[in-house]
């Protein structure tokens, strides 16, 4: 019996929240695993394990009921967020590190689940990308623009020891009959940027059209999932339409500004992992802002900083870091977008707060 | 003034709420009625916000329906009637329903054979529209009336406010499950307009307004008809009579009802006066800041019978609900009366049944003694299964998970707290930022915990915090006074160890000066005293020497 | 050397400088605090009930200031252990064991049939919330009694009781969710 009120309950548990996101991302993956092949499944199977394991055994050590605490499905969705986001034939045991750190660095030493300041899956990927940018950059060319992709077989192998029986490697499969080796459409431009050639150039070529529109695809279907989520409440909309929108923006006045330069706002909203990012990754609530206004300002941050970074950084994708300096932002935006308490004058409690401010400040 | 609509809509909005499944159907189909007495009640002494009254019978004394038997002595309180005659058996500590599960004082009574309302126990008064404020005022403290939506705050103070325009009568009822107030409306409306007239005239407001949620078709309905009737009727005695329609309309308050959309809790009193007016209460102000009073509809009720009928508030609307209860409904329950009299009356099952719900299901309180009375705050006793049906019905208390800062409790927030702030700093009890978020604010409704998809008790971690920062500030302020008591004592004894100094210090000063003078001054008195004492001493020689010659003068006889 | 001697005289003045500005801060942007020992002392429990080895709060607030452990306090608890820790950052230590164990509020009681009107123990009240006369019957005002035990020890006849403090309705304190959240152990007294 409980003690106190409300004696009433209806909501979307916690876990159930969970399985639906994990639901919602099925459309966008099966078009992943269409263009890029049996490298996604392989990597969702691997990091999910890894994920869950990694869990059991840390709330072991911890001593905190592991089976309990899985049920709320939680690692299982960093795991899955993980595996999307790696390249398709990364070696297993960059997996492991990658997965492993992001449950047990970024999740559990902060104390578990909504104690965690930072996007677990995007602290994973981020090391990964640091630490070997060479083969998290390796993705495959989307299945228009070849007939050589790895078999489920060789996509194993490719995983497990880096090549096929045959001695293929991952630049084998990548390399076109033309002995063009495929980058993402994001690595791509941006690689021919830095090379001086302009954007009518690169974007002509039908190979990248071909390529480009797989990731196109990709983003559509994680579109669908998010959509999806939306309409059951699992998010609210201010992430993501305020990021879509920002990402909208920014790019397309660096586009007015020099077309052969900065590439569409199109190609940003349909390149890379910008979807996936929008709806899955940013609207993680543990990490993100948390009022209402707070969340546009956290939206909008992301999307400007993705294209930004994207321009002019040193890596071509930038979803993970743009998600983890606005996790760093976020107690702040939090702190400056409180909503006015109901009979509270907005500049009394203004005051209130600096007032606050000065005093932690002085101790 | 008789052209303007009766029925308008809600002008505001809150933030957030909830909208839980109403349940409302089980109980607002069967008309009011009333119960046997029970044979044995139990009055608790404290049933309103403030002092505890102060019982004024002995025990063993009989007591009539409606007799004063604990009366409010001093500041905050309301006066108790005894709700049925009876002969008083205890006057004690008894289990009332405190959350804590400890007993209170309450008086037992024991009933007897004469029951009728002996309605001399309150002071006549003329009809009410020729009375003073005073006089009616008066009358509704005699009657012992609290505001009977829940807060049980004592009416006659709320009625002392000074500049109110408007009374809003709250009807909203917005707690799933309760229909009290509802039943209320549709079968005496025209009572509880009365009533409200009466509290209007009080204040002196020029407008009554009665807010109600749009799930209550009938009562508006039938509110509306006796406001036609009303409207009417004054109508026609301005017509007969002639006078211009201005004078009559300033001195009868106009009439309306507001209709709100359904939602949870529009019926509490900062909630309503938001969708009533679109303003806000401003911060530690009242309503009055904002020219507004509000009373609950069986509130008015019972300031119409204490008035117009001379009955003191001795029972009340209470409506019996749930899945288990056998003809659920609204009845007169006296105070008092014990909920075992209530499960042998509604035939409930009480093998399936571990706790009751006193109150609705988001504000109320589990009740697993059930030897606990019905009091002023009762306006609804839930019988439910105890299991839970499906997600609507949770009851059980079962470890939660984590908060995931989903922010749904924000989004569910009437008074725009962030509730997951609060729990975030009162799970890891930091009193201070607690505070600082706002947390006196919070009104418990418990919207935030209805959403939470963790499960969270966020409402019990308020709760905690409230009562822990209430407990650190008295032991504060505790503390500051031993501290000053400590002080003073040491000042005192400092003072009085100086004091005794002083005194020695002049003494031996005096010695010495004696010693001194008696150096100087032979002839002074201590040279009187020396010459005395030498006298004495010449004297008590020669009396020896004259005492040895005579013994032995004796010996040689 | 020209050129030393513009460095060294550059850095003097820009020493200079910001030395006189950070003095003139120091001054009028001063925060008005309390001395530390008030801090101290606002913290302490003000029972006065020399468990410390001090007689009284201020004093043990003036030895903490001066250096004695923050652990000698059993009233306090580990809450003021902890809450001085933070006001002197320091180490949470555990209680000092010798000083005696914390418990439950107390108030002392008087059995005044027994009473002789020694005065003894209202001369030992640290904070005078005893009252009575030579060869008159004695009491304790309780709301202004600490608890603190002194008044114990000096009486003569036994007649003084340590009850603890029982909650009752009026001070009764929501429980700790936490503890709770396990079916088993919520408080809610049944009686039937």
């Amino acid at each position: 019996m409980k003690l106190s009120s409300p004696f009433f309950h209806h909501s979307l548990p916690t876990n159930k929240v969970m399985l639906l996101v994990i639901l919602a991302l099925i459309p966008g993956a099966a078009i992943q695993f269409y263009f890029f092949g049996y490298g996604v499944l392989i990597n969702l199977i691997l990091c999910s394990i890894f994920a869950v394991t990694a869990e059991y055994f840390v709330l072991y050590l911890r001593n905190r009921a592991p089976q309990e605490v899985l049920k709320d499905n939680s690692a299982l969705l960093t795991g899955i967020l993980l595996g999307l986001a790696i390249p398709t034939t990364l070696p297993i045991w960059m997996t492991f590190i990658g997965t492993w750190f992001a449950i047990i660095f970024a999740k559990q030493l902060y104390g578990g689940l909504g104690l965690n300041p930072f996007n677990p899956a995007m602290v994973g990927y981020v090391l990964l990308l640091i630490s070997f940018p060479v083969e998290m950059t390796a993705w495959m060319p989307s299945r228009d623009l070849t007939a050589n992709q790895p078999s489920l077989v060789q996509s194993l192998e490719l995983v497990l020891f880096s090549q096929t029986s045959s001695g293929l490697t991952v630049n084998d499969f990548r390399t076109l009959a033309d002995g063009y080796t495929m980058a993402t459409p994001l690595d791509h431009v941006k690689t021919e940027h830095v090379l001086g050639k302009m954007s009518s150039e690169i974007f002509s070529k039908e190979l990248f059209q071909a390529n480009q529109n797989g990731w196109m695809w990709v983003n559509f279907g994680y579109l669908i999932g998010g959509i999806y989520l939306l309409f059951n409440k699992v998010i609210r909309w201010q992430i993501p339409v305020s990021l879509l929108a920002s990402i909208f923006v920014t790019s397309g006045v660096l586009n007015l500004f020099d077309e052969e330069l900065f590439s569409s706002s199109w190609f940003h909203l349909t390149s890379g992992a910008t979807m996936l990012g929008a709806f899955f990754i940013a609207t993680d609530p543990v990490s993100a802002a948390t009022t209402p206004k707070g969340r546009l300002i956290y939206g909008a941050s992301i999307g400007f900083l993705v294209v930004i970074i994207r321009t002019f950084g040193g890596y071509p994708e930038a979803i993970a870091f743009a998600v983890l300096l606005l996790n760093l932002a976020t107690p702040t935006i939090d702190h400056y977008t409180k909503p006015t308490i109901y009979g509270h004058s907005k500049d009394q409690q203004d005051q209130d707060d600096d007032k606050q401010n000065g005093t932690a400040a002085n101790e | 003034m008789t052209d303007l609509p009766i029925i308008e809509k809600a002008k505001g909005h809150f933030h957030g709420g909830v909208h839980p499944q109403e349940f409302k159907s089980i109980s607002n189909q069967a008309e009011i009625s009333a119960l046997p007495s029970p044979s044995n009640l139990v009055i608790p002494l404290q049933q309103h916000i403030g002092n505890a009254s102060q019982p004024i019978v002995n025990v063993g004394e009989t007591v009539e329906k409606g007799q004063l038997i604990a009366s409010c002595t001093s500041g905050l309180g309301a006066n108790i009637h005894a709700p049925v005659s009876g002969i008083v058996k205890s006057i004690g500590p008894h289990h009332t329903g405190h959350p804590s599960g400890l007993p209170t004082a309450a008086i037992e009574l024991e009933t007897n054979d004469q029951q009728n309302l002996n309605s001399e126990y309150l002071p006549r008064l003329n009809h009410w529209r020729e009375e003073t404020s005073d006089n009616l005022r008066n009358c509704i403290k005699n009657a012992g009336i609290v505001g009977l939506g829940g807060a049980t705050f004592p009416t006659e103070a709320k009625l002392k406010t000074a500049n109110i325009k408007t009374l809003i009568v709250n009807a909203m009822e917005c707690e799933p499950y309760i229909t009290c107030d509802d039943r209320l409306l549709r079968e005496h409306p025209e009572q509880v307009i009365e009533g409200s007239q009466i509290a209007a005239k009080i204040v002196n407001a020029t407008e009554i307004i009665f807010a109600i949620e749009d799930n209550k078709p009938e009562a508006i309905s039938s509110l509306e008809k006796a406001i036609r009737l009303i409207r009417e009727a004054q109508k026609s005695t301005i017509d007969s009579s002639g006078e211009p329609k201005n004078s009559s309309a300033g001195t009868e308050p106009s009439l309306r009802i507001v209709i709100a959309p359904t939602k949870y809790p529009s019926g509490g009193e900062k909630q309503t006066i938001e969708l009533v007016t679109g303003k806000q209460v401003p911060k530690d102000q009242l309503p009055a800041s904002l020219g507004l009073l509000v009373q609950n509809v069986a509130t008015l009720h019972s300031i119409y019978n204490a008035v117009v009928n001379q009955k003191p508030l001795t029972e009340r609307l209470v409506t019996i609900t749930g899945d288990l209860v056998n003809k659920p409904g609204n009845y007169w329950i006296p105070f008092g009366t014990k909920l075992t009299h209530l499960i042998e009356t509604f035939e409930v099952d009480r093998k399936k049944i571990s706790a009751a719900i006193l109150g609705g299901p988001m504000m109320g309180q589990s009740i697993s003694n059930f030897d606990t009375p019905v009091t002023k705050s009762t306006n609804c006793i839930i019988f439910n299964r105890t299991q839970s049906n499906e997600k609507s019905w949770v009851i059980e208390t079962k470890p939660h998970q984590a908060c995931i800062r989903c922010s749904e409790c924000q989004q569910a927030c009437p008074v725009d707290l962030l509730p997951q702030q609060l729990y975030w700093f009162s799970e890891s009890k930091q009193w201070e930022p607690l505070e600082k978020q706002g947390l006196f604010d919070c009104i418990e409704c418990g919207a935030c915990a209805y959403v939470c998809p963790s499960e969270i008790p966020l409402v019990h971690y308020y709760r905690f915090g409230k009562s822990e920062i209430r407990k650190n500030k008295a032991n504060q302020e505790k503390a500051e006074k031993a501290k000053q008591r400590f002080e003073f004592r040491e000042m005192r004894l400092a003072r009085a160890k100086e004091e005794r100094a002083m005194k020695h210090k002049k003494a031996a000063e005096e010695r010495k000066k004696a010693a001194n003078n008696q150096q100087e001054d032979p002839s002074g008195k201590q040279a009187a005293i020396n010459r005395a004492l030498e006298r004495v001493k010449q004297k008590k020689a020669g009396l020896a020497q004259s005492q040895t010659t005579q013994d032995s003068g004796e010996a040689n006889e | 050397m020209q050129e030393f001697l513009i460095a060294t005289l550059t850095l003097v003045t820009i020493a200079f400088v910001c030395g006189s500005l950070l003095g003139f801060a120091s001054v009028k942007f001063k925060v008005e605090g309390n001395p530390i020992v008030d801090q101290i002392n606002d913290i302490l429990p003000q029972t006065q009930c020399g468990q410390c080895g001090h007689p009284g709060c201020k004093p043990y607030a003036e030895a903490i200031a001066a250096g004695e452990a923050i652990n000698r306090c059993p009233p306090g608890g580990e809450a003021g252990i902890k809450a001085l820790a933070e006001l002197l950052d320091m180490e949470v230590v555990e209680l000092d064991e010798s000083c005696g164990e914390e418990s439950l509020p107390r108030v002392a009681v008087i059995r005044e049939d027994e009473c002789i009107g020694c005065t003894k123990c209202i001369q030992a009240c640290p904070v005078d919330a005893i009252v009575g006369a030579a060869k008159l019957m004695h009491t304790v005002i309780a709301s202004e009694c600490t608890g603190c035990d002194l008044c114990v020890p000096p009486c003569p006849v036994d007649c003084i009781d340590m009850p603890i403090i029982e909650t009752t309705s009026q001070d009764w304190r929501w429980p700790d969710p936490k503890t709770v959240s396990d079916p088993q152990v919520i408080p809610v007294k049944v009686v039937t």
